[in-house]
C-alpha cells in the first residue's frame, strides 16, 4: 500500500497549474502547412510572428485530418476551443455555424463597404451560413480537372482523350503495353464525390445542385446517366484493376507523379507538388524517382456531345472562422486578416487559387515552360468554373457514397442507387 | 453465510480498481445511454429528446446489421486462428529444437508493432499493381493468383483478417507458453508410459488443463472483435460497399464524419450489450463444466 | 517431456516453425523496406533529428512505467481477492470489472473529457496514465485471477495454519510463484501505454506533453483533400524506431516465463 502512495503523491507533482497566457492568438487545422511554416508537419505546433503585421503572435497546432475533427468537437463542447479554427464548407460549417462570430462587422470596419468585393464571390458564398459569414476562404479549390502525363502519351503516340470513346481507346491501348491509363483512389469518398460531380456538371450542368436543394430529383436522368458512365468506368478498361482498394493519396498521387500511370483526376491544390521545383523535389524524395515528367491539364473529356471538354467546379479548401466565445477577438481578427488577406502572395507562389480576386498565380517557381503554360491553361479553366465541391447534407453525403461504391462493385443498378440517394435526400430537414 | 468483518476487509482489495472501473466506465455508458434518448449533432447547444427513435432506426439500419456480421465472421474466423496456431507455436516450442529465442521473437513481434504500422503494411502487401504479395506471386510465375485484395468486397475482410491474425497470434502464443509451463511434466510422463502420443497428449491432458487460458482468450477475442478499429479504419475504411464494415468503424463514422452523435452513441451502447451478453454466456459455459 | 526427444520430431518440429517463421517475417521485411524508401537510412536520420524526438520518448517511458506499476499492484491485489479471499459479491465485482473491456473507445471520450476539464488535469501525465490504467486493469485482473484459481490452495492453507494473514501471504508465496504470468501482465501494460495514440491524441493538451506514438504525425505531408498522407520513407522509419523499446522489454523479460520456476515450488 505504501508504494501506492507513493506513486500517487509523484505523478500529483507532476501536475502543473500553468495556464496558457491568453495574449497569443491560437488556431488549429488540418492543413497549416499552407501558412509557410516548417516544411514538414509539426505536431506541437509553431508559432508564426507576424512582426511586420502589427506584430500578431500565432500559435498554430498541427492535427491529421481525422483527428483534427475529434479534438475540434471536444475543444467545442468544452468551450475551450482554439481563437481560430480551420473548417470545410459544407456539412462541417454548418454544423459548427452556431459557435463561430460573424464577421461581416470586422470585415466591414476593415475593408469598408464594398468589402465583398475583394473576394471570389464562390468562395464567400459557402462561408455563409444563414446569413451569417461565419468564416472566411483561405484558398480555393478547383476540382474535376483531367491530369496527364504528356510524356508517357508522347511515348505511345496518344494524345489526351477529348471524348468517352478517346478515354476509353486511349485507356486501354497504355493497359495492353503494360501501363495504367487512369488512375483513381476509388476508396477515398471525396474524390469519387469529385469525379460524379464532373461527369454529372458535364452531362447536365446544375442538376445535381438542384437535386441537393430539393429541387429536382436525383433520379434525374442525367445524374442515372452519370452513375451508368461512372459504373463502366470500373469496367470499360478506364481505371485501373482494383481502384477500390486504392486511395488518392498516396497511391494515386505516387502512382501518377512518378510517371505510372498517365492519368488521374485531380484539382488545383495538387499544383505545388507537381509544378513547383520545390514541391516536385519533394515529391521525387519520398517516391524515389528522377525522372523529369510533362505533366498537363486539361477538363473531363466531352460526354454531352457539345465537343467541349468538362468545367471545373471549386469550393474554399479551407475556410478560417473565429470562435464566437473567443476573449482575444481583435488580436484574433488581426492575426485572420494577415492570414487571409497578406500572406495570399504565399500561396499564389505555391499555386493555390487564391480567395481574393485579383491575385494571380506566382509561377516564378514553376518547373518548366510546359509547366507554365499548364497553368496558364488552368486558370483559365478555373476562371469559367462553375458549381462547388461539397455538399451540405451529411445524409445525402452518405447516401450517395454508398451509392458510387455499390454501383462500383456490382451491387447496384445506377437508378437502384440513384433511388436510393433520392431517399435519403428526402429525410432531409430543409 | 455470516457476513465476518474478514470478507469486508476483502473486499478493500478490489476497491481501487473497482473506483476506475466505475469513474472510466460505467460514467460513460450511463453518458452515452443518456444521449442516446437524443438526437443531438455532439457539438450544438441543442439537443432534441426523441425517446426511443435511435433505437428504431438501430434495428432497422441495414448497415448496421451488415457490420454485426462482418463482425461475428471476423471473430470466429481470427479467434479460433490465433488460438489454434498460438497452441501450435507453444507446444512446438517444448521440443528440443534450436533458436527458441528466435522463434519467441518473430512470433511475438507482431504484437509490439502499433496497429497503425500493421495497417500501413498491408495496404501496401495488398496493393493490386504495386503490392508486394502480387508481385511475389508475379515472381514465382502465379500471374493468375494476383488480386485486388482490399479493393474486391468479397476478399477484403478475408485479408484484413490475416493482417490480424499475424499480429495478435503472438499474444495467445505468449499466454499458452505460460500456462504451459503451470503443468506438471509428471503427467507426461504417466501418459506416454501408459502409451499415448503426442496426438492423445494434447488432446486428453493439455487440451482439459488449458481451459482457463482458452476462456480467457475467448473472452479477450470477442471483446477485441467487438473493438477492432483501426485496422479496418486505416486501410479500407468499411469498404468496399462496407464490406469491412464494423460496428465500431460506423460509430467513428457517424459520430465524427456525420455529426449525428446521438446515434453513434446508440451503436456503442449496443456494441456493450452485445459484449455483455456474449461474455456473460461463456462466463456461464465455463462454470457449468 | 511434451515432445519426445527423438532425432525425427525435432527436425519436423523445427521445419514447421521455420516456415512460420518466415510468414511472420514477410511483413517485417515489407516494414523495413518501406522505411529506406526514397531518401533510404536519411530517413532514420530525419526522425532522429526532430526538435520533439527526446521529449516524447520521455513522455512514453513515464508514463509507461507509471501506468505499469500502478495496473500491476492494483489488478494483483484485486485478482488475489477474487481467486483466494472471500469478499462479498464477488462474483459481481468480477464480472463488473470485466464490463470495462467491453466500452469502445469513442464513447469514452466526451465524458471523461469533461471530467478531466474539471479536475484541471490536462497539464499533467495523469490525463494519459490514469485512462490508459482504467483500460488494462480489466484484462490484467483476468489474467491473473485465471493464474491464482490454478494456484492450489495447499499451498496457502498451509500458510495460514501457520498464522500469515492474507496480505503476508499474497506477499510471501503468491508473488514469487507469479513470475512468469506477472511478466506477461508486464509486457502487455507496457504495450498497451506505449502504443498508445488515441487517449494521447484525446487528453493531451500540451504539445510537449506528446508520447511518442504522435512523433509519426510529422511526416504527414501537405495534406491535401482530406487523406493524411504520410511520407512513407521517415514514416516508416519512425514507427521502426519505436517498436524497439518494447521489443526490448521482451527480449529481456520472455526468459522468466520459463519452465523450472514454477513447477519448482510446487513441489514444496
Amino acid at each position: 500500500m505504501k508504494n501506492i502512495f507513493k506513486i500517487i503523491l509523484i505523478s500529483l507533482s507532476f501536475i502543473s497549474f500553468a495556464n496558457v497566457a491568453k495574449s497569443e492568438v491560437t488556431y488549429s487545422c488540418w492543413n497549416c502547412m499552407m501558412l509557410g511554416i516548417d516544411g514538414e508537419g509539426n505536431p506541437e505546433g509553431a508559432r508564426v510572428d507576424y512582426n511586420n503585421n502589427g506584430g500578431v503572435s500565432l500559435s498554430v497546432t498541427n492535427y491529421p485530418y481525422g483527428d483534427y475533427l475529434q479534438a475540434l468537437q471536444l475543444n467545442m463542447i468544452s468551450g475551450t476551443s482554439d481563437d481560430l479554427m480551420a473548417f470545410q464548407v459544407g456539412a462541417m460549417i454548418n454544423e459548427y455555424a452556431e459557435y463561430l462570430e460573424d464577421l461581416t462587422p470586422y470585415c466591414e470596419k476593415e475593408w469598408g463597404a464594398n468589402w465583398k468585393d475583394k473576394f471570389l464571390a464562390v468562395g464567400i458564398e459557402q462561408t455563409t451560413v444563414d446569413g451569417r459569414l461565419v468564416a472566411l476562404p483561405q484558398v480555393m479549390s478547383a476540382a474535376g480537372a483531367l491530369w496527364y502525363n504528356q510524356t508517357i502519351f508522347d511515348k505511345y503516340n496518344l494524345s489526351v482523350p477529348t471524348n468517352w470513346e478517346e478515354w476509353i481507346s486511349v485507356s486501354n491501348t497504355l493497359r495492353e503495353n503494360g501501363e495504367i491509363g487512369f488512375m483513381h483512389g476509388a476508396k477515398d469518398s471525396w474524390v469519387n464525390y469529385d469525379l460524379f460531380i464532373g461527369i454529372a456538371n458535364e452531362l447536365d450542368p446544375g442538376v445535381i445542385y438542384e437535386a441537393e436543394a430539393g429541387t429536382a430529383s436525383w433520379t434525374h436522368e442525367s445524374l442515372v446517366k452519370a452513375m451508368t458512365l461512372w459504373g463502366e468506368m470500373f469496367t470499360n478498361g478506364i481505371m485501373q484493376d482494383g481502384a477500390l482498394g486504392n486511395s488518392q493519396y498516396p497511391d494515386t498521387h505516387q502512382a501518377f507523379t512518378s510517371g505510372k500511370a498517365a492519368m488521374m483526376t485531380m484539382g488545383t491544390w495538387n499544383n505545388f507538388s507537381t509544378f513547383t521545383n520545390e514541391g516536385l523535389k519533394g515529391s521525387k524524395d519520398s517516391y524515389g524517382f528522377s525522372e523529369d515528367f510533362k505533366y498537363g491539364i486539361t477538363g473531363l473529356p466531352d460526354m454531352n456531345g457539345d465537343g467541349k471538354h468538362g468545367r471545373l467546379f471549386a469550393s474554399p479548401d479551407v475556410s478560417i472562422g473565429m470562435s464566437a466565445s473567443s476573449n482575444n477577438k481583435e488580436e484574433a481578427w488581426k492575426a485572420l486578416k494577415v492570414i487571409i488577406e497578406d500572406l495570399q502572395s504565399t500561396y499564389a507562389k505555391d499555386l493555390w487559387v487564391p480567395a481574393l480576386n485579383g491575385v494571380p498565380f506566382d509561377m516564378s517557381d514553376a518547373t518548366s515552360d510546359f509547366a507554365k503554360a499548364a497553368l496558364e491553361y488552368e486558370l483559365g479553366m478555373v476562371e469559367n468554373a462553375y458549381g462547388k465541391r461539397e455538399f451540405v447534407y451529411a445524409e445525402i453525403k452518405t447516401a450517395l457514397g454508398d451509392a458510387l461504391q455499390s454501383v462500383a462493385v456490382g451491387d447496384m443498378s445506377p437508378l437502384q442507387a440513384m433511388e436510393m440517394v433520392e431517399e435519403a435526400s428526402q429525410s432531409v430537414k430543409r | 453465510m455470516s457476513i465476518s468483518k474478514s470478507n469486508l476487509r476483502d473486499i478493500l482489495y478490489i476497491l481501487p480498481s473497482f473506483i476506475f472501473i466505475t469513474v472510466f466506465f460505467f460514467y460513460p455508458i450511463g453518458y452515452i445511454f443518456g444521449i442516446s434518448f437524443y438526437e443531438w449533432n455532439g457539438i450544438s447547444q441543442n439537443r432534441t429528446f426523441v425517446g426511443l427513435e435511435n433505437y428504431k432506426d438501430f434495428f432497422t439500419d441495414k448497415i448496421a446489421l451488415k457490420s454485426l456480421k462482418n463482425q461475428f465472421l471476423w471473430g470466429v474466423i481470427t479467434i479460433f486462428s490465433q488460438m489454434f496456431l498460438g497452441l501450435g507455436m507453444a507446444i512446438l516450442l517444448r521440443s528440443e529444437v534450436r533458436f527458441k529465442i528466435l522463434y519467441k521473437v518473430i512470433f511475438f513481434f507482431p504484437n509490439v508493432i502499433a496497429v497503425a504500422v500493421v495497417a500501413y503494411v498491408f495496404n501496401k502487401i495488398y496493393d493490386n499493381n504495386f503490392g508486394e504479395l502480387n508481385l511475389l506471386l508475379e515472381t514465382i510465375k502465379l500471374n493468375f493468383l494476383t488480386h485486388p485484395w482490399l479493393g474486391d468486397p468479397n476478399t477484403a475482410l478475408y485479408a484484413l483478417m490475416i493482417a490480424n491474425i499475424w499480429q495478435w497470434t503472438g499474444f495467445s502464443f505468449l499466454l499458452y507458453h505460460a500456462s504451459l509451463t503451470q503443468v506438471n511434466q509428471e503427467l507426461y510422463e504417466s501418459a506416454r508410459i501408459d502409451g499415448a502420443n503426442l496426438f492423445h497428449i494434447v488432446k486428453s491432458i493439455i487440451l482439459p488443463l488449458l481451459k482457463p487460458t482458452h476462456i480467457a482468450l475467448l473472452i479477450l477475442g470477442v471483446i477485441g472483435t467487438l473493438k477492432t478499429f483501426d485496422i479496418i479504419y486505416l486501410t479500407t475504411r468499411g469498404g468496399p460497399a462496407r464490406s469491412t464494415e464494423f460496428l465500431s468503424t460506423y460509430v467513428f463514422q457517424k459520430g465524427i464524419l456525420e455529426f449525428k452523435a446521438s446515434y453513434a452513441s446508440t451503436i456503442a451502447l449496443m456494441i456493450v450489450i452485445i459484449a455483455l451478453i456474449l461474455t456473460i454466456m461463456q462466463v456461464k459455459g465455463y462454470e457449468k463444466k | 517431456m511434451l515432445i519426445s526427444k527423438n532425432k525425427k520430431t525435432t527436425i519436423i518440429s523445427q521445419i514447421i516453425l521455420t516456415i512460420l517463421a518466415l510468414i511472420f517475417l514477410f511483413p517485417v521485411f515489407v516494414m523495413f523496406k518501406i522505411s529506406f524508401q526514397g531518401r533510404g537510412i536519411e530517413n532514420y536520420y530525419k526522425v532522429i533529428s526532430l526538435d520533439y524526438v527526446y521529449k516524447f520518448f520521455f513522455n512514453s517511458i513515464i508514463v509507461s512505467i507509471f501506468t505499469v506499476a500502478l495496473v500491476y499492484f492494483l489488478s494483483l491485489l484485486a485478482a488475489y481477492s477474487l481467486s483466494k479471499l472471500k469478499p462479498i459479491g464477488k462474483k459481481s465485482f468480477f464480472n463488473l470489472i470485466l464490463v470495462g473491456l467491453m466500452v469502445p473507445n469513442v464513447a469514452l471520450v466526451v465524458p471523461i473529457f469533461l471530467l478531466f476539464l474539471q479536475l484541471d488535469l490536462f497539464k499533467s501525465y495523469l490525463a494519459m496514465i490514469l485512462p490508459i490504467t482504467a483500460g488494462v486493469i480489466p484484462f490484467a485482473v483476468l489474467v491473473f485471477k485465471n493464474y491464482l484459481d490454478n494456484v492450489p490452495n495447499e499451498l496457502l492453507e498451509a500458510a495460514q495454519i501457520d498464522g500469515a494473514g492474507p496480505f503476508m501471504i499474497l506477499r510471501k508465496i503468491i508473488l514469487p510463484l507469479s513470475i512468469s504470468i506477472s511478466v506477461v501482465v508486464v509486457i502487455w501494460t507496457f504495450l498497451m501505454t506505449w502504443n498508445d495514440y488515441f487517449t494521447a491524441l484525446a487528453f493531451v493538451r500540451d504539445k510537449e506533453m506528446l508520447p511518442v506514438t504522435h512523433l509519426p504525425n510529422y511526416f504527414l505531408m501537405n495534406t491535401m483533400g482530406q487523406g493524411n498522407m504520410p511520407d512513407y520513407g521517415p514514416f516508416f522509419a519512425c514507427l521502426v524506431i519505436i517498436s524497439i523499446p518494447v521489443m526490448l522489454l521482451y527480449l529481456f523479460l520472455q526468459k522468466y516465463i520459463e519452465d523450472g520456476i514454477t513447477s519448482g515450488s510446487i513441489k514444496n
